[in-house]
């Protein structure tokens, strides 16, 4: 699609787009903005997007409208949320919407940058219609994804194991470093518990998809950052947790 | 009189005593009256038969120079009035007033009243019948009695001029006697008893007046202030309680509602306070998010971009450093006003303190503090945000250990099961021996940005507690000694009913 445009900004405070914009546009893309649901409304309706950046409080309408509108009329728009804090808990419910990623105000230029050209990624592997299907190594662990790309696997034991999809590795560039949480630390569902910093200045916070109190790490991936991407679901998990609010959380993941 | 209890009571036993000493000495006044006048009336008849017997002689002898001589004798004793012998007419035939001689007395006179009260006169009296008391026309008391002189066979047969035999009284003795004396000291007796009286009941009421003013006067006056005091608002001012009488325990039950009201007050201020504040912090946070966000981006890629230049780097680096942190405190605002709901589930408290205590075991170890944890065995779970609570005891564990400082010292974690108006609560208490904080910060160190740490803190931890805490349905409070150490005391509902269930399954488990 020639005609197919890069970034739609949505977003009502005008220092916000006017960061994004600013960013964005330093890595070369195109950026449309919107200040409000009509215009916004309007643009979708028009043009062809490859990544939507959205405000959840939005005036005139609900976020959640707009991506429902963005996601059946521009299925292959990757929409990423942007949230102030006290929507955070519908950013993890917009995940259901079927929302690529959301990043939380205030965001520096790293965060954004990383979140924006994985979503870039891979809304090219959509294009090319090569998402690759989770490479499950034990099949009789429950596999369950928070958005695009981190999951859990649930034991029978009753810990959690959580790590990033295969496809996130695919959507960073060469990995500078992985920055892990402390052991004894604890993660909650939607916050980032794992930021990867790459080559090129971006920074990937990986979200954590359940909350719970951490009892492993896996330093290997320190040094040996490949595992992410070559067995994201075996040697290259990230943490193990024990599950703090488990029926509740799985509400937000879907099921592989 | 300022209390009218008091005045009412005295009056009453003002009364009672009036009637009983005045009937009993009125009483007792009276019977004595009367044995005095009957002993007199005995003397009186003695006198009588003594005159009678000494003038005996002279009479039947009819030597009347005599006779005169011993009534004369006799009258002129003190205690006699009048002594008189009057024959069958009426006729005073011996007095000592010898102008008397000759006058007839009237047969209606108090004298012969007795037995000439019929028409026909009585010739045989009882003594009784015989003495009569009468004023005086000086309004003098007098006691008269009468002996009338019988005929004998000696005097029928006498042979001066012989009474007839047929008469049978020749003639009446008539004594009177002063009752002045005795009225006197019936007198001096009554007045006497009216002292008395009056001082038993002077005496009595100066008494119950002191111990009504003691025991119920002050006491009552104390409870009145202390009433007038929590009107106006005073809810500091307690009684000083002396006794252990029902006053006293009034006046117990009294500053126990007073220091309950002002708890509750305070309770309520605090969280009327943090409430506002809370809305305060969210709206100036959601505000400055969106600046934030235009400085840290824009800080953040002339950071990228300045590679070549070390002096300006090292400028934006502490610029996007610093943003950074405020984007830190920013979140701990939204967090302490309680933008996220907790994430409840059922958890042994017991568990989510040592998880806490797990996680600063070693900080606190480095800095030479103890730490002694008491857990409650068997405590019932709790819904609850575990996350929040271990962040919460962190906070506190980690306050505690910067009170303490770097001398070192101890903190006592413990847990209980509380029952607070009924409702079943699970406790944690993490006390220090730090620094302590004066009573004057208690109120305020729950308020956000409320640090005495200058720069090292931002004020921010307890107010996050207070908000995860609240968030929970749950009370922390503070007590502190200055110099001594600190305790927050935490308490959280279990929310009853699973409870039971559960400890009925326990119980089957057990049996
Ligand atoms: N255990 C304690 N003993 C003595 N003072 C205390 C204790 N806990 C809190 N305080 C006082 O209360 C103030 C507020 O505490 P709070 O935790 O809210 O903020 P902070 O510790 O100063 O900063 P922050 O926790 O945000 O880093 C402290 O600065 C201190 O003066
Ligand atoms: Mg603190």
């Amino acid at each position: 699609m020639s005609d197919e445009l890069d970034i739609l900004v949505i977003e009502d405070e005008l220092v916000v787009q006017e960061a994004a914009d600013r960013v964005l546009r330093l890595e070369g893309l195109g950026v449309d903005r919107a200040m409000d649901s009509e215009s916004a409304v309007d643009m979708v309706r028009r043009n062809v997007y490859k990544v939507i950046l959205s405000d959840l409080m939005l005036p005139g309408a609900s976020g959640f409208d707009i991506i429902e509108l963005i996601k059946t009329a521009r299925p292959a728009a990757q929409v990423i949320v942007i949230t102030g804090y006290a929507t955070l808990e519908n950013a993890i419910k917009s995940f259901q919407l079927g929302v690529f990623d959301f990043i939380p105000k205030p965001f520096d230029f790293g965060e954004l940058l990383g979140v924006v050209r994985r979503a870039l990624r891979y809304h090219e592997l959509v294009l090319a219609g090569s998402v690759p299907s989770p490479l499950q190594a034990d099949p009789a662990q429950e596999l369950y994804a928070l958005g695009q790309h981190t999951w859990a696997l649930l034991d029978p034991e009753g810990s959690a194991t959580l790590g990033v999809a295969e496809t996130f590795p695919n959507q960073m560039g060469e990995v500078n470093s992985v920055e892990l949480p402390d052991i004894d630390g604890y993660t909650t569902q939607g916050r980032c518990f794992v930021r990867i910093h790459s080559a090129d200045d971006a920074v990937y916070r990986v979200l954590a998809p359940l909350s719970g109190q951490i009892m492993a790490l896996n330093n290997r991936v320190r040094e040996e950052s490949e595992l992410l991407s070559s067995d994201p679901y075996g040697d290259g998990w990230l943490v193990r947790i024990i599950p703090e609010n488990l029926e509740e959380e799985l509400c937000n993941l879907t099921h592989r | 009189m300022k209390s009218r209890i008091g005045l009412q009571l005295i009056l009453a036993v003002a009364a009672v005593s009036l009637t009983v000493f005045g009937l009993l000495s009125n009483f007792l006044i009276n019977s004595q009256h009367r044995s005095l006048v009957t002993q007199m009336e005995q003397h009186a008849e003695q006198i009588t038969e003594t005159i009678k017997r000494s003038t005996r002689y002279a009479m039947l002898r009819n030597r009347r120079d005599d006779v005169h001589q011993i009534i004369d004798a006799i009258g002129e004793q003190e205690e006699f009035t009048k002594v008189r012998i009057f024959n069958k007419e009426g006729e005073i035939i011996y007095s000592p007033d010898r102008s008397a001689l000759g006058t007839m007395v009237d047969k209606r006179a108090e004298a012969c009243y007795a037995c000439h009260e019929a028409d026909s006169p009585l010739e045989r009296l009882s003594t009784s019948r015989r003495t009569r008391s009468y004023t005086d026309s000086e309004g003098r008391p007098n006691l008269g009695i009468i002996n009338p002189i019988y005929n004998e066979p000696n005097c029928s047969s006498a042979d001066c001029h012989a009474h007839p035999t047929s008469q049978s009284v020749l003639g009446v003795l008539d004594v009177t006697m002063s009752l002045d004396k005795i009225q006197q000291q019936m007198a001096a007796n009554r007045r006497k008893a009216i002292l008395l009286t009056a001082l038993a009941i002077f005496s009595t009421s100066a008494i119950i007046l002191l111990l009504h003013q003691q025991l119920v006067g002050k006491p009552v006056r104390q409870l009145l202030q202390a009433t007038e005091k929590v009107a106006d608002g005073d809810l500091t001012h307690r009684i000083e309680v002396k006794r252990n009488n029902e006053l006293g325990k009034l006046q117990t039950s009294f500053n126990e509602m007073t220091r309950g009201l002002s708890e509750a007050q305070n309770q309520l201020y605090q969280s009327d306070k943090m409430a506002s504040v809370g809305r305060l912090a969210a709206g100036i946070a959601h505000e400055i998010n969106n600046p934030l966000t235009g400085v840290l981006s824009f800080s953040s890629l002339l950071l990228k971009n300045a590679t070549d230049n070390s002096e300006l780097r090292a400028d934006l680096e502490i610029i996007v450093r610093e943003t950074k942190r405020c984007r830190e405190i920013v979140k701990g605002l939204l967090d302490f006003s309680r933008q996220i709901p907790p994430r409840k589930t059922r958890v042994n408290l017991n568990k989510t303190v040592k998880r806490a205590l797990d996680i600063v075991d070693h900080q606190l170890a480095v800095k030479n503090i103890a730490v002694t944890t008491t857990m409650k065995e068997d405590l019932p779970s709790a819904r609850l945000d575990s996350n929040q609570i271990v962040h919460v005891l962190i906070n506190l564990l980690v306050n505690a250990a910067d009170a303490i400082g770097p001398r070192g010292g101890e903190i006592f974690v413990s847990t209980d099961l509380e029952e607070i108006e009924g409702n079943q609560m699970v406790e944690v208490k993490v006390a220090d021996t730090g620094c302590g904080i004066p009573l004057s910060e208690q109120n305020k160190i729950f308020e956000p940005f409320f640090s005495t740490k200058e720069g090292k803190g931002t004020g921010l931890g307890l107010a996050v507690v207070w908000g995860i805490i609240n968030e929970h349905n749950g009370s922390i409070s503070v007590t502190s000694q200055p110099e001594r150490g600190s305790t927050f005391t935490i308490l959280l509902p279990t929310n009853g009913r699973m409870e039971l269930s559960e400890k009925s399954h326990d119980h089957e488990r057990r049996a």
